[in-house]
């Protein structure tokens, strides 16, 4: 996404804006500084980010500011508890300093979302101050959660379809619902975003589909609580292995993720409780090393082993059909399907003890080898596209089997592009038609 | 000889004119758009919560015409308008 240009960051759309209840307010009442003629004297105190301050929107809006302000999208809580239940309490004065430098520009406050695009992509009006009810995902919601969930979502990695739910156009908000974004109704101080009840959860649209009862064999077979939908229908992701952060001699802070590569691997469940009993979920490397922050100091991570550096993982490139799950033993007795000890660094396999596999369940005893089990109406319950939604569903392409899904080289069907127009897709029902993406420049704002 | 020399200025002005005319309206209005001052609770306010309807009903007059003014104007702030000092960046990977 291309940055806006100066004057298009500060750029009231006249027309647009007149219809805005929020163009009664007197622009100091919010900004601060004073209405003159004069430039300079104008924005002396003037603050262009009200929206910093909660308040600033609880005045009309108290139904939302409290529990968003305490929210994982305003506090970024997440990073605090992995990074200091690694450390100790003498040590975070100054992981602090480095996630000020380094993790701030995706702490979100409502204007971030609503008036402007994040500070991680560059800022500035969204859409001429007109306040947008739906952030557009692609100018928001993606603007901080990029590298893995849009590439994953809309289709990026290479040779790997986008996500089923793309392809029937479906915009982050359609799961996640503005309650669950403004932490509305979520656990309270949730210390990670897998912390407390699960939302969205897949039940909530695929209820009939579900475990016994379902008609669906294999969701038949493993019932709800042996593995996580993804451990089916995900594909491979992005690891990556670790991310080291400095700043230049100009005090510029800058990161670098050394290694990166895509790859599927189901481990034991790191958080299985009554909310997530799975076994098996797929699990994610996350990017950090014992040296992530040695910039900062010596020995910041002594408690590294704490946490495991492969995680629960919920990607975002669902299909109805994935390589694991077309033939019992594409799963049971494939050991490359699993994290088993090899495929974790010397250095970290004591923080993974509790994720890695001894090795992929057997197939059960007398087990006979079935033809590979394709898409017919019978075996996905009857349901056709239906399994997806109710009807105008694009069929998923089955993947290829072979390397590609698990991140090689390889080729798979390309991603169907979505050719119907429309505004909701993108959130904000008062913005200018998204063009259809047709090239990546486009797609993403630039050029 | 003097007349068709007059005859010809005559008209070479007369198209002279229309052309101008031609132009001057074919012209972009690169003005900014004429903010007419708003009553108060137009409908406007039909999508504010009910907090917000009294809170609205507590607003002072928008008087604050200087800020918008230069604000909806992009020909002045095309001119005028600086954009952060943003360094080249270093970082490689996946962010």
């Amino acid at each position: 996404m291309a940055p806006l240009e100066p004057w298009e960051r500060v750029w009231i759309d006249a027309t647009a804006y007149k219809t805005d209840v929020h163009s009664l307010i007197n622009c100091t009442d919010c900004h601060g500084g004073t209405a003159l003629d004069d430039m300079d004297a104008a924005h002396v105190g003037m603050n262009p980010s009200p929206a910093s301050d909660p308040q600033s929107c609880g005045v009309c809006h108290p139904d939302i500011t409290p529990a968003d302000a305490a929210s994982l999208h305003t506090t970024l809580r997440g990073y605090d508890t992995v990074l200091y239940t690694r450390s100790t309490p003498e040590n975070h004065a100054i992981l602090e300093e480095m996630e000020s430098n380094h993790c701030a520009s995706c702490h979100t406050t409502c204007g971030d979302c609503h008036i402007s695009q994040p500070a991680s992509v560059g800022g500035g009006l969204l859409k001429g101050h007109t306040f947008v009810k739906t952030p557009p995902m692609s100018q928001t919601c993606t603007g901080c959660h990029g590298s893995r969930i849009k590439n994953e979502y809309f289709g990026l990695n290479e040779e790997l379809p986008a996500d089923a739910h793309f392809r029937t156009r479906m915009a982050c908000s359609a799961c996640h619902t503005a309650d669950e974004v403004h932490g509305v109704g979520m656990t309270l101080n949730a210390d990670h975003r897998y912390d407390g009840v699960q939302s969205p959860t897949c039940e909530s649209c695929h209820q009939d589909k579900v475990g016994v009862g379902s008609g669906i064999e294999q969701h038949e077979v493993h019932g709800t609580e042996i593995l996580s939908c993804q451990a089916c229908h995900s594909i491979a992701y992005t690891n990556c292995s670790n991310c080291h952060v400095e700043k230049n001699e100009n005090g510029l802070p800058f990161f670098k993720v050394e290694e990166h590569a895509l790859g599927f691997y189901l481990g034991r469940n790191p958080l299985q409780n009554g909310e997530r009993p799975y076994r098996f979920v797929p699990v994610r490397h996350v990017p950090i090393d014992l040296n992530s922050f040695s910039f900062y100091g010596e020995n910041l991570l002594p408690n590294f082993n704490r946490l495991p550096t492969w995680v629960y993982s919920t990607p975002h490139n669902i299909q109805k059909i994935t390589p694991q799950n077309q033939a019992c033993e594409n799963c049971h007795g494939n050991d490359d399907l699993f994290l088993t000890l090899d495929k974790v660094a010397l250095a970290e396999r004591e923080a993974n003890k509790g994720v890695i596999v001894d090795k992929a369940p057997p197939l059960p005893e007398g087990y006979v080898k079935k033809a590979d089990l394709t898409p017919t109406a019978e075996s996905d319950g009857g349901g056709g596209d239906g399994f997806w939604g109710d009807g105008g569903s694009e069929a998923s392409p089955t993947p290829a089997t072979g390397d590609d899904f698990w991140g090689g080289s390889g080729s798979s069907e390309p991603t169907p592009t979505p050719t119907v127009s429309g505004d909701d897709f993108w959130g904000g029902g008062n913005s200018q038609p998204t063009p259809t993406p047709t090239e990546a420049g486009d797609f993403w704002g630039g050029n | 000889m003097v007349y068709r020399a007059l005859s010809k200025l005559v008209l070479f002005a007369g198209l002279l004119l229309v052309g101008g005319g031609l132009l001057i309206s074919c012209a972009p209005d690169t003005s900014a758009p004429a903010l007419t001052p708003r009553p108060r609770a137009t409908s406007t306010t039909a999508g504010a919560t009910p907090t917000a309807q009294k809170v609205l009903a507590t607003l002072r007059a928008f008087v604050d015409q200087s800020c918008l003014d230069c604000h909806t104007n992009k020909d002045q702030l095309v001119k005028l308008a600086v954009g952060p000092v943003v360094e080249k960046a270093e970082s490689e990977g996946p962010g």
